[in-house]
């Protein structure tokens, strides 16, 4: 098969970007090798190896090397190809004399904007208080979308924002939409009556997603971070957050979504709900829906039942009860013997934790996530019996992009599952909109065809059910994305909690 | 509270008018001292590699970089790579290195010498030592994925997909082994020789891996015959310099001069210390934040060097690795 390479002498880039690039090349539409490598001796001979002969060649230990195999006409456009991605990658900009200098600093951009009311701090943790602070400083909210900010730090930020009549949506905040602008992992929902405020990110993202879906929209989806309502932050970013969608004419029902607070943090923002005069939402995941509700607050269980019961207020309709009800999918293969556990590898973190709350229902879960009477897990890396995994975990993310974005550790765990004769079910979440990964099913769907190869190999079906977080806005492609995960075998449902309730039916069928 | 004004190395290069003046806070011991020039050879965010005409190469290095022994670290972070270019040439003075006839300038006066603090035989295997060596090996085992590392999961038995790569590593790796036990230090230089330069990018992880485990070799030269063995090995080393980019030979030969970098001697001296285990884990996370695998291919070949010189740390492994 034909070969062709190019020097590019004294081209330094590390190791990680070249084996990305080396993996982008080979998935090359006629492409079937490619390695980008330093030229030396030792490479030069792995190559050849690997059937990558170029013979002899001009490159030095200093130059980076490209090779390419495939079909003759692609080879030229994938060398191209190659090249556009070095040079996309971050070249050193020219600092000419006459160039404008760009902004360095918050100040430097609030005087080049000073219309600007907003934000947005992604510094490592142990700069982001002091960049936030300036930004407050200037009469900024903020969104901090950092993590590792401590403590006192918040406390701290959040009192500085209350006495000037700010917000500041974090640390740790990774979604909102403010004025309709999705920032960070946010999903494109339509403008409408419903305002949330949330301190659990996928759970904002899924609850916007399915208010969009089931015909709502959204005035301002606002995330405060998930230590805001502890005791010692006290709910202060949910409490501004509520307290500017009680003003908002524009917001006719308002939606609070968290994990459960502390009963004081939580007596404090359901009498502020309740004097808002506006229909209130409430999911504290975990807590008894029934308990919160009464007046002008609807308690819910679930994400879903939360997007539900606003949407229904929003049309003017009262809250119709929630469905636990799930449809079994018709010509569902029988497990083998042994094949009695699931398995959860989430992205996000909320869905984790809904996920975990609900099987524990009737299950004894293993999760990395704390919820209730959950197991620890005494490797995170391996599942045992029933298991949940957040796999945005920082165990899982130190080094690497969040799982949202990079499927990597992901994929390789989902065939590892299936090696495993005891897993019954597999049950994913699929998190579009920006920020999260630019095409989903191209990552998941080979990984889920090993994982049916593995299965059937050893005797055994493989099933996999799943959701698609997101919206036919979204960048990704709605339609395309669930389309194509579905052609690749998996059971999709329009929620997690649906897709939780699911799995565990196919899992519980079989134990029968 | 008391907060980092992240600005202040900004505004060194944000400066309106040449020349852009930085101070350097210290010199690494392998970086000459007498008049040179030279040229950028390469440019990062943080980093700034200057070869040096005759040979040699020193790296400028931001503030929240670690030292290296041919380094020379500011007292900031500003992006070098919005400033310096690759061809600018450079003179090297004892007072100043001037970039570009005077566009960039760094003040050397001020300036501390920084010397790698590990020396020959400083281990010598007693149970605290025995005890943080084998944290080091939970803690690698634990991040292990989470590294770009597929000679570290290779080392520590873990299956990589068996990319030609992580075989060649493999089999590289258990010829070192049988060397290195029997001390026997053609053997390890030809494994070494096959070693260097192994690896896709600028500092190969086949480099990195040698230089750990010289690093390793090190700590554990507690008798005359590793001692004997640690200097035959990088005093045959000398050919290697054309197997490799220039930048890498420079770290893999402060190596041999028994120099390392900051933080890979910090974490030798953590376990020749016997460290508890949270002084161990964060060590062990500077370490592996150094590059986008560096850190953890120098830690792989650290490991790999530990295993060997101290035996109770082979129950540590899985038997496919011994």
């Amino acid at each position: 098969m034909p070969i062709l390479h190019k020097v590019l002498p004294r081209e330094y880039r590390d190791s990680v970007a070249l084996m990305q690039l080396s993996a982008a090349l080979a998935k090359l539409p006629g492409i079937t090798q490619a390695s980008a490598v330093m030229g030396t001796e030792n490479n030069l001979d792995l190559l050849r190896q690997a059937g990558l002969d170029i013979g002899a060649v001009s490159a030095g230990p200093s130059d980076l090397l490209i090779v390419v195999q495939g079909d003759a006409g692609g080879l030229q456009a994938a060398l191209d190809e190659a090249e556009a991605r070095l040079s996309s990658q971050g070249q050193p900009e020219v600092s000419g004399v006459a160039a404008k200098l760009s902004a360095r600093s918050l100040a430097m951009a609030f005087a080049e904007d000073g219309e600007a009311n907003l934000a947005m701090i992604s510094t490592p943790g142990e700069y982001a208080a002091a960049e936030a602070l300036k930004a407050l400083n200037l009469g900024l909210n903020v969104m901090l979308f950092s993590n590792n900010v401590s403590v006192p730090e918040e406390v701290m930020l959040k009192r500085v924002a209350r006495e000037k009549d700010l917000i500041v949506m974090g640390p740790d905040c990774g979604t909102a939409i403010i004025n309709g602008i999705p920032l960070a992992f946010a999903n494109v929902v339509k403008r409408g009556p419903i305002g949330a405020v949330g301190a659990s990110g996928t759970g904002l993202q899924e609850v916007t997603v399915l208010i969009d879906r089931l015909g709502g929209g959204i005035t301002q989806a606002i995330g405060t971070g998930g230590h805001d309502l502890s005791t010692d932050v006290g709910g202060i970013s949910m409490l501004k957050g509520l307290k500017d969608l009680t003003a908002d004419p524009e917001t006719k029902v308002i939606a609070l979504i968290s994990k459960p607070p502390a009963k004081q943090i939580a007596d404090e923002i359901l009498g502020k709900a309740r004097a808002s005069g506006k229909p209130v939402v409430v999911i504290f995941l975990g807590a008894d829906a029934k308990s919160l509700s009464g007046g002008n607050i609807y308690g819910a269980r679930t994400l879903e039942d939360a997007a539900r019961a606003a949407v229904a207020l929003a049309q003017g309709r009262k809250p119709e009860p929630a469905s636990e009800a799930v449809a079994m999918p018709a010509a569902l293969p029988k497990l083998a013997a042994g094949q009695k556990y699931i398995r959860g590898l989430f992205s996000g973190g909320t869905f984790c934790f809904q996920a975990t709350m609900l099987l524990q229902e009737s299950l004894q879960i293993h999760s990395n996530t704390k919820v209730g009477n959950s197991l620890p897990l005494k490797d995170m890396w391996k599942s045992e019996g029933n298991t949940v995994v957040d796999l945005g975990d920082d165990v899982f993310t130190r080094g690497r992009p969040h799982p949202m974005i990079d499927y990597r550790l992901r994929t390789e765990r989902i065939v590892h599952e299936a090696e495993d004769p005891e897993m019954a079910v597999l049950l994913l979440d699929v998190v579009l909109g920006f920020g999260s990964n630019a095409d989903p099913a191209a990552e998941l769907v080979p990984a889920l065809a090993a994982a049916r190869a593995v299965a059937q190999k050893a005797g055994r079906p493989f099933i996999c059910v799943g959701h698609v977080c997101g919206t036919s806005g979204d960048p990704q492609g709605l339609a395309r994305q669930s389309e194509a995960l579905q052609a690749a075998g998996m059971l999709l449902t329009d929620s997690n909690a649906q897709a939780v309730r699911l799995a565990h039916r196919i899992a519980r069928q079989q134990a029968a | 509270m008391e907060l980092v004004d992240t600005d202040v190395g900004q505004r060194a290069l944000a400066a309106p008018s040449p020349p852009t003046q930085l101070a350097a806070e210290s010199i690494g011991c392998r970086v000459p001292r007498a008049p040179r020039e030279g040229w950028v050879e390469a440019v990062f965010q943080r980093a700034c590699n200057v070869a040096l005409a005759g040979g040699g190469m020193i790296t400028v290095l931001v503030q929240n970089a670690g030292n290296v022994p041919h380094g020379v670290r500011l007292t900031c972070s500003p992006r070098l790579d919005r400033t310096l270019r690759v061809h600018m040439p450079v003179r090297l003075s004892h007072e100043r290195i001037v970039f570009a006839g005077g566009a960039v300038v760094v003040r050397l006066d001020g300036a501390s010498t920084w010397t790698s603090r590990l020396q020959p035989g400083l281990c010598a295997w007693d149970g605290a030592a025995v005890e943080t060596a084998s944290h080091l090996v939970r803690g690698l085992s634990m991040r292990a994925e989470s590294t770009s590392s597929d000679l570290l999961r290779t080392l520590l038995g873990r299956n990589v997909a068996g990319t030609p790569l992580a075989k060649r590593f493999g089999e590289l790796l258990s010829l070192l082994s049988r060397s290195s036990q029997s001390r026997d230090p053609v053997a390890a230089l030809a494994c070494i020789a096959q070693l260097i330069g192994l690896g896709p990018g600028l500092t190969p992880a086949g480099d990195d891996c040698v230089i750990g485990w010289l690093a390793g070799l090190t700590l554990g030269a507690v008798t005359r015959e590793r001692l004997a063995f640690l200097h035959a090995v990088r005093n045959g080393m000398a050919p290697l310099h054309s197997k490799t980019p220039l930048v890498s030979w420079q770290h893999v030969d402060d190596a041999r001069a028994l120099m390392f970098s900051e933080r890979l001697a910090d974490l030798c001296l953590t376990i020749a210390d016997g460290a508890p285990a949270p002084v161990l884990a964060a060590r062990l996370d500077a370490q592996l934040a150094v590059g986008a695998s560096s850190g953890a291919d120098a830690a792989a070949g650290l490991l790999f060097a530990l295993r060997e010189s101290c035996p109770q740390l082979r129950a540590l492994f899985p038997k496919s690795t011994h």
